[in-house]
């Protein structure tokens, strides 16, 4: 027989001890940890970058957009102190031109009725 | 050809290992127990005429598809499954022939159990003392050749070898094998 004929038969496929399959599968049973995840359910990578740059790009106009907001609030709350202010003002001014009005219209009555009964 | 390579390669077997990879990368234990079965004489010879042990290549083998199990995930395909078995039992058995000594004398060892030999256990013993005599990475070059009728390349490939030291692997071990079988039989 030939070197290469007798390498092929010496070197035979050989079957492993009976039970060697459910031994194995006993030793995963036993030792081997959860399946990870599968890899169709994992976020694929492009996606994630896909993700980062899109916020590193829109960042600039969200900030943009805060600032504005932020200034109209702003400008909404100085209006309302104006509203407040005036209103506080025409209060007193209201106050200040009703109140006089109303002193000189009844002094003269008092004050004639009281000197006619005042005098003898 | 070498009968289990060629129908490791056969469309319509690699469409089964992969609908039980499908099924196994879900944690179902009994399609993950078929891949064993399907797989397990691939790699249990391997690892037997490796180390010539059979507690040895049993644990080989068995860490092999503990292996398997946690890169299933990894695993494209029935021939991905096919190569990537191949490569981390060839490598593992490299490691061990590194870090081993022999322990027995390759006469006391038992023969195991093997479906389709026309069986001459003397000259079995006398290739396997042979091949005993090559470097580990030598005598894998040497066995995937004749276990699995690779080519060159594609033992290249599993082994992480050029192309030229394969070549140069399979002509030194066959040199010394063929002086090896020579002395012996004009004894």
């Amino acid at each position: 027989m030939n070197p290469d004929a007798r390498l092929r038969n010496a070197l035979a496929p050989v079957d492993p001890p009976d039970g060697f399959a459910q031994r194995v599968r006993a030793r995963v049973a036993r030792e081997a940890p959860a399946m990870p995840m599968p890899a169709r359910r994992r976020v694929p990578r492009w996606m994630a970058v896909a993700a980062i740059v899109t916020a590193v790009l829109a960042s600039p106009f969200a900030w943009r957009e805060y600032e504005s907001r932020r200034e109209a609030l702003a400008a909404k709350a100085q209006v309302l102190l104006a509203l407040q202010i005036a209103s506080r003002e025409l209060n007193s001014a209201h106050r200040k031109v009703v109140r006089p009005i109303a002193t000189t219209t009844l002094a003269p009555v008092d004050a004639g009725n009281s000197g006619k009964e005042g005098r003898p | 050809m070498n009968a289990p390579a060629a129908l490791l390669t056969h469309p319509a077997l690699a469409d089964r290992d992969q609908r039980l990879l499908d099924t196994a990368r879900q944690g179902d234990l009994d399609a993950f127990e078929a891949l064993v079965r399907r797989h397990q004489r691939k790699v249990y010879s391997l690892a037997w005429h490796g180390v010539r042990d059979q507690m040895l290549a049993e644990e080989i083998a068995q860490d092999v598809f503990m292996q398997l199990h946690a890169a299933l995930p990894r695993i494209e395909s029935g021939a991905h499954l096919g190569a990537w078995l191949r490569r981390t039992t060839s490598h593992r058995v490299i490691d061990t022939l590194r870090v081993r000594k022999p322990v027995r004398s390759l006469d006391q060892i038992a023969e195991p159990q093997a479906s389709n030999r026309t069986a001459d256990p003397l000259a079995d013993r006398l290739v396997h003392r042979a091949l005993a005599r090559l470097a580990p990475r030598a005598r894998l070059v040497v066995m995937l050749r004749y276990m699995d009728d690779l080519a060159p390349t594609e033992i290249a490939d599993t082994l992480d070898m050029s192309l030229n030291t394969v070549k140069s692997h399979l002509r030194r071990g066959l040199l010394v094998l063929r002086a090896r079988l020579q002395r012996e039989s004009t004894r």
